[in-house]
């Protein structure tokens, strides 16, 4: 087996990627595109690491290339790497999903011991090791269970199958949520004007979505911001469904809801919206929900946080794990 | 010695020009972007990536994206209103004043606050001590042709 390491700044898409996305059911944060635009705005190299066998790709890995001397305040330099550092692997953009993928008959324990061969060789004794982030409890048991493996926060999913429209979601929730999200529903409905589908300009929902990001920002290092160049590719993919939400007086871009399609879990990846309207927080729920049911899906991904809001939504939490394994 | 000072103030304009393109490469969203997807040239930032108008980019598109500007360290994000005016002072919206004209005759740049260079958009201006919001190879509103010519100092041959 062989390992592609591949930047997205200098890399073309390789011929084999649309392919492989449909195949590994990738979602639209990993298009090419997309990639290549994000990889410009991290602090740490994005890499994304291809597995081929015999016949062709088996599995992919997406990481960031991060370490000392750690950058507060500057992107990844164009060259070059940090002196000691690991790969953090994870979903390129969005935080409900593992960063890797392997082919059915290739193992996890055999795809990191691979992906770990190759980068040692790529990167050198600088790579002290690895962090996988949302590994399953599935995923745990085939790693042999790791020595340093420490829960996160859960991601929460909303299974939507056999659902005929909203009522059925309805049904099934509390009563107390189930008038709030009908109290929802009549705001919006006088107040904004709600539009599903791409075009917003990405540069407004670039605003919106950093203002978001500082909210929950980390204390010591801040996120990056996202790129203006980054939003457009990703809002423009075929596969993602963004939700706008505009003042119908102003016309002031309100809220933004962005929906990274899959055939069976698409995922919400982004909800933003200007302070004052938070109902529009639940009305873009209520836009998820009414997309998984018309696309059939069995369920819908909604994220991590706000556990509670979730569990009143019908949501149900999925463990969530970080597991470090050392270069040693 | 006239001439010495002048070589070195010319390096000294150049070299803080240098320094400014590529802080903001590596801490500005917007030049991030820009010349990372597109390119620049003098200098290349990303090999094989010349970019147009040598990666000048017009006022007008700067003007409602004023929160890119800003280095991932913060910073304002609001322009000062100009108070600089009259018949012998260039001036521009967005990034204050570019030029006086002097006794000479000719339309100075201060070039300790302002670099300018040519490219095929025009006279491109970038201020070179303001941190937040940052302005790099902006082509004033409207557009401004001219060459960059030097009178014991950086002047604009328009």
């Amino acid at each position: 087996m062989s390992v592609e390491v591949l930047d997205p700044r200098r890399d073309p898409e390789p011929a084999y990627w649309g392919a492989l996305r449909r195949r590994a059911g990738l979602r639209a944060d990993w298009a090419w595109p997309v990639l290549a635009a994000q990889a410009w705005g991290t602090r740490g190299r994005l890499l994304v690491s291809v597995l081929h066998g015999s016949g062709g790709p088996v599995g992919v890995v997406a990481a960031t290339w991060a370490g000392l001397p750690a950058r507060r305040h500057s992107f990844a330099g164009v060259r070059g790497g940090p002196w000691v550092g690991g790969l953090h692997v994870r979903s390129p953009g969005n935080q409900s999903h593992p960063g890797w993928w392997c082919a059915e008959g290739l193992g996890l324990r055999e795809l990191v011991a691979e992906y770990a061969t190759g980068m040692r060789r790529e990167l050198g004794r600088r790579c002290v090791g690895m962090l996988l982030r949302q590994v399953g409890d599935a995923d745990l048991a085939e790693l042999g269970r790791p020595r340093v493996a420490r829960p996160t926060e859960p991601v929460w999913v909303l299974d939507t199958a056999g659902w005929r429209d909203r009522e059925d979601w309805f049904r099934a929730l509390r009563r107390s949520r189930r008038s709030n999200l009908r109290a929802v529903l009549r705001l919006a409905d006088a107040d904004v004007r709600t539009w599903v589908g791409g075009g917003p300009d990405p540069a407004r929902v670039a605003e919106l979505l950093r203002h978001n990001d500082g909210k929950y920002g980390g204390r010591w290092v801040p996120p990056a911001p996202q790129l203006t160049g980054y939003v457009g590719a990703l809002i423009g993919q075929p596969d993602v469904a963004t939700t706008t939400y505009t003042d119908r007086r102003s016309g002031q871009l309100l809220g933004v809801g962005i929906i990274l399609d899959h055939p069976e879990w698409p995922v919400g990846r982004t909800w933003a919206g200007v302070p004052g309207a938070r109902y529009l927080y639940f009305h873009n729920y209520i836009s998820m929900v009414d997309y998984a049911v018309a696309g059939r899906k069995p369920g819908l991904v909604l994220g991590k946080g706000k556990a509670e809001v979730k569990s009143t939504l019908g949501a149900r939490p999925v463990t969530q794990l970080a597991v470090a394994l050392p270069s040693w | 010695m006239a001439d010495f000072l002048g070589v070195l103030r010319l390096a000294l304009w150049n070299a803080a020009y240098v320094r400014l393109v590529r802080s903001s490469f590596a801490t500005v969203p917007f030049y991030r972007e820009h010349w990372a997807l597109r390119g620049r040239t003098d200098p290349i930032l990303v090999s094989g990536k010349v970019g147009v108008n040598g990666g000048a980019v017009p006022a007008e598109m700067l003007a409602g994206r004023l929160g890119d500007l800003v280095p991932l360290k913060g910073g304002p994000n609001t322009v000062e209103p100009l108070r600089d005016n009259g018949p012998d002072v260039l001036t521009d919206e967005l990034l204050g004043v570019l030029a006086r004209r002097r006794d000479c005759g000719h339309w100075h740049v201060d070039w300790t606050t302002v670099y300018v260079r040519s490219t095929s958009a025009g006279l491109a201006f970038s201020l070179l001590r303001q941190r937040s919001p940052r302005f790099v190879d902006v082509l004033p509103a409207g557009g401004l042709p001219g060459q960059v010519g030097w009178c014991r100092g950086p002047v604009l041959l328009t």
